[in-house]
């Protein structure tokens, strides 16, 4: 039986994934995950390696519609629609669930271009308001004292961990009310780390993060929830299948320190992954 | 696995590796081989950079060089106190112009200066043919017509002040020396020649000149020879005395052998001249100065003349190639340019992104894809009949025939897959990832593809587009298939106008008997190979500055 967390309709929640399958082609990547992610909190995705944590999170903001032959099944719950509904925009989808990458990916564009991209799509074109926006937005991504004064240079010119808190900025410019984070401090060094784990919990607390990440203290650290996937493997006719799953949810703590299942304890302590 | 890597095991396996003799040996066996490969690179590189030299000197060779110039008049003899031609002002050259030419000058006016159609020459009023009132007063309304009637003298006046209101002092200059001196170029030797057989040697010289003298003797030797009653005439009458006189055997044959003897005298004699006139034609071919003084006495030598000069490149064509220019074939291959680009790049440009962006793996694309790459292989001279099919015959109510445009779709197409390979090339290193980030903020395909995906490519399309309008300026036989004129002396004024271009020009030079022809073939060369070498070096700027920056 696949694990189904208990859900609180006491709590507001954000976005709700309902039992979803995610297959490319005829794989299977994802088996009934279902996760219930809390408003203005931080929910951490955790697990080994090809346990599909990234694939959920791509299917959030339907980002796997740019694979070819990626299809989801089941259903994720915004403001009361389901995303994978026929009449939903994927495009209004991703302005709504912002995204920031395991690679910092700033476009070979200024500082200031790189953050009024968003605003620019949607049509904001005063230069006053265009102004506003990449000051506030990368003030709240802790980037404006050091770069207020080349606004002009390459986002490219960055150091890593500059150019990932530039894709932050650039990401919450839109306002969106959810951000993705794959992985967003794997490319970086300590500090830089440092500065993004205190980014999540203070510039932008309001907001609600769900964040997929390889390292334990991270999760440990930055997050109130925490989703651990695991890995299942089935023998079918003499061939490995293997597929993930949602292994346990629950908070932060809890999960770390009193995990309801084996798996999760066997993982947290070290012993695989 | 586990039974392998117990201690034990692995006390008991042999090493697999080479011995420590075997590994040496080998390892100077691999040395010798990495180095008898390398040497080959050497040779490769070497053989490449030689044919290239080979190919610029040989170029450079007949495109510079000593000429021969003869004038059908001494300038000196056409000016006051025979001073020199380029001392005189414009006002007396103008009217050496009127006192020579007399009433051809008119024809002059015509070719050289006049900005009315031909056939309104004479009867438009001389302000259009003259725009900027460059004609003399009082005669706004007059018509080249009526200057023509005026009587003698006041006639050619008004010629005269038109000239000199209307050309200035250096053009002057040139139609005096073409139109009355008749200033010609009558040969023309290569560069290397001019540098290393300019001239004879002083000891040459001097046996050139005695020559003539020696000449003439052995000919006056061998003339005294054989005349009437020359040595072999007096013994081949003995012998015919003898034999009408019955003579004893012995006696004949005696004679027999005198004249056998005088003629063989004879014959040394002629042999001696004929080796002295082939030592004065071999000391003669020897330098460039001893043969142009041997063929034309009276003729001005210039011992290094550029083919390749202003002159050249701002003239029109001539079928004389000492006045013939490449100026209507650059303009013919700017105008071609500039179509090629206009069609190319936004058609070529929208098939890549097509094919790069929208198009999904199914068989209908895979077979675009393949034929894109198939079709940048086609020789060129198959678009050129496929351009003369449909862009002159089938479209020729659009293209009106033999014309820019028709010549620019053709090459369009043949350089089309190229840009479209190259466009792809550059779409394809867009990192995956900035498209994520863009469809990431809530972009819309066409917003990723025109804010992020193209402004990251363009240096990389820039390229391709360059490089291949490199290779369509250099095109030939497309050119010639589609009918480019050879012979055209007006500057193309449009898409729908006749034209030639710098490599039709070339072709046509190099097919011509005269020996001028291949100098200013040379020269046209050294013209394509500066504009097709400047182009590829825009485009590797280009490439260098956009790794530049993909780096930072």
């Amino acid at each position: 039986m696949v694990y189904v967390p208990e859900i609180d309709n006491s709590k507001e929640q954000a976005v709700l994934l309902d039992k979803v399958n995610v297959f490319y082609g005829n794989y299977q990547a994802v088996k009934d995950v279902t996760i219930p992610v809390e408003k203005g909190r931080i929910t951490a995705f955790i697990g080994p390696s090809g346990c599909g944590k990234s694939t959920v999170l791509r299917a959030i903001n339907r980002m796997n519609d740019l694979v070819e032959g990626a299809r989801v099944d089941g259903s994720i719950i915004y403001n009361g629609k389901n995303l994978y509904d026929a009449d939903v925009d994927p495009v209004e989808v991703r302005r709504r669930i912002g995204m920031v990458f395991q690679k910092p990916n700033p476009f070979p564009k200024s500082i200031y271009d790189n953050v009024a991209y968003g605003p620019r799509l949607l049509g904001v074109k005063k230069k006053a308001d265009l102004d506003e926006i990449v000051e506030r937005s990368l003030r709240s991504a802790a980037l404006w004292d050091e770069v207020k004064n080349d606004m002009r240079k390459s986002g490219l010119a960055l150091s890593g961990g500059q150019q990932q808190r530039l894709c932050i900025a650039r990401t919450i410019a839109i306002e969106p009310d959810i951000i993705l984070m794959d992985e967003p401090a794997s490319a970086l060094d300590p500090i830089a780390t440092q500065r993004i784990e205190q980014l999540m919990r203070e510039e932008l607390a309001e907001f609600t993060i769900i964040i997929v990440t390889h390292n334990m203290q991270q999760a440990q650290r930055a997050s109130d929830f925490v989703a651990f996937f695991n890995i299942r493997k089935e023998d079918r006719n003499g061939q490995e299948i293997r597929w993930g799953e949602l292994a346990e949810f629950g908070e932060t703590d809890q999960v770390f320190n009193n995990p309801v299942r084996e798996e999760t304890a066997e993982y947290i302590a070290g012993r695989f992954g | 696995m586990s039974t392998l890597t117990t201690p034990k095991d692995l006390d008991n396996r042999r090493s697999l590796m080479p011995d420590e003799a075997t590994f040496q040996q080998r390892l100077a066996a691999r040395h010798r081989k990495g180095l008898l490969w390398q040497t080959f690179y050497y040779v490769s590189i070497g053989v490449a950079i030689l044919a290239l030299i080979t190919l610029f000197a040989n170029v450079i060779n007949e495109a510079f060089g000593s000429i021969a110039i003869i004038n059908e008049i001494e300038p000196e003899t056409l000016t006051p106190d025979g001073a020199e031609l380029g001392t005189l002002d414009e006002e007396q050259l103008a009217q050496i112009l009127v006192d020579n030419l007399g009433n051809r000058v008119v024809v002059l006016i015509r070719d050289q200066i006049s900005a009315a159609p031909t056939d309104t020459f004479t009867s438009a009023p001389l302000s259009q043919v003259f725009p900027g009132g460059t004609f003399p007063e009082g005669f706004e309304d007059a018509t080249i017509a009526d200057v023509r009637a005026l009587e003698g003298d006041e006639q050619l006046q008004t010629w005269r002040d038109i000239l000199v209101l209307n050309l200035n002092r250096e053009r002057m200059l040139g139609l005096v020396e073409s139109e009355v001196v008749g200033r010609q170029i009558v040969a023309s030797y290569p560069l290397l020649d001019a540098i290393f057989n300019y001239d004879l040697s002083e000891s040459e010289r001097e046996r050139l000149a005695e020559l003539p003298a020696l000449i003439a003797q052995a000919e006056s030797e061998l003339e005294a020879f054989t005349a009437e009653d020359g040595p072999i005439t007096q013994a081949q009458a003995q012998l015919r005395e003898a034999r009408q006189a019955d003579a004893s055997e012995a006696r004949i044959a005696e004679l027999r052998d005198a004249v056998a003897a005088r003629q063989a005298e004879a014959e040394q004699l002629e042999e001696a001249l004929d080796e002295l006139m082939r030592e004065q034609a071999s000391i003669i071919n020897r330098s460039v100065v001893s043969r142009i003084e041997a063929q034309y006495p009276n003729a001005e030598i210039t011992r290094f003349y550029s083919w390749l000069n202003g002159r050249f490149l701002t003239t029109p064509m001539s079928a004389i190639p000492a006045e013939a220019g490449i100026r209507t074939a650059i303009l013919g291959s700017v105008w071609l340019m500039f179509v090629v680009i206009l069609f190319a790049l936004p058609v070529g440009v929208a098939t890549a992104i097509y094919l790069n962006e929208y198009a999904t793996d199914n068989w209908f694309n895979r077979v675009i894809e393949t034929n894109v790459r198939n079709l940048a292989g086609v020789p060129s001279i198959i678009y050129g009949m496929l351009g003369l099919a449909v862009f002159v015959r089938i479209f020729e109510p659009l293209t009106q025939g033999r014309t820019i445009l028709s010549a620019a779709l053709t090459l369009g197409l043949l350089v089309l897959p190229i840009i479209i390979i190259n466009a792809q090339e550059a779409l394809r290193a867009v990192p995956q990832t900035l498209r994520e980030a863009s469809f990431g903020m809530g972009a819309t395909q066409w917003q990723t593809i025109w804010k992020v995906v193209l402004p990251t490519a363009m240096p990389g399309i820039l390229t391709g587009l360059i490089l291949s309008v490199s290779r369509a300026v250099g095109e030939t036989a497309p050119l010639i298939v589609v009918g480019a004129a050879t012979l055209i002396f007006s500057d193309p004024s449009g898409v729908l106008s006749n034209f030639t271009a710098l490599p039709i020009q070339i072709y046509q030079w190099t097919a011509r008997p005269q020996d001028q022809f291949r100098d200013i073939a040379a020269s046209a060369i050294i013209v394509l190979l500066i504009t097709v070498i400047l182009l590829n070096a825009t485009a590797i700027i280009l490439r260098n500055r956009y790794g530049k920056q993909a780096r930072l």
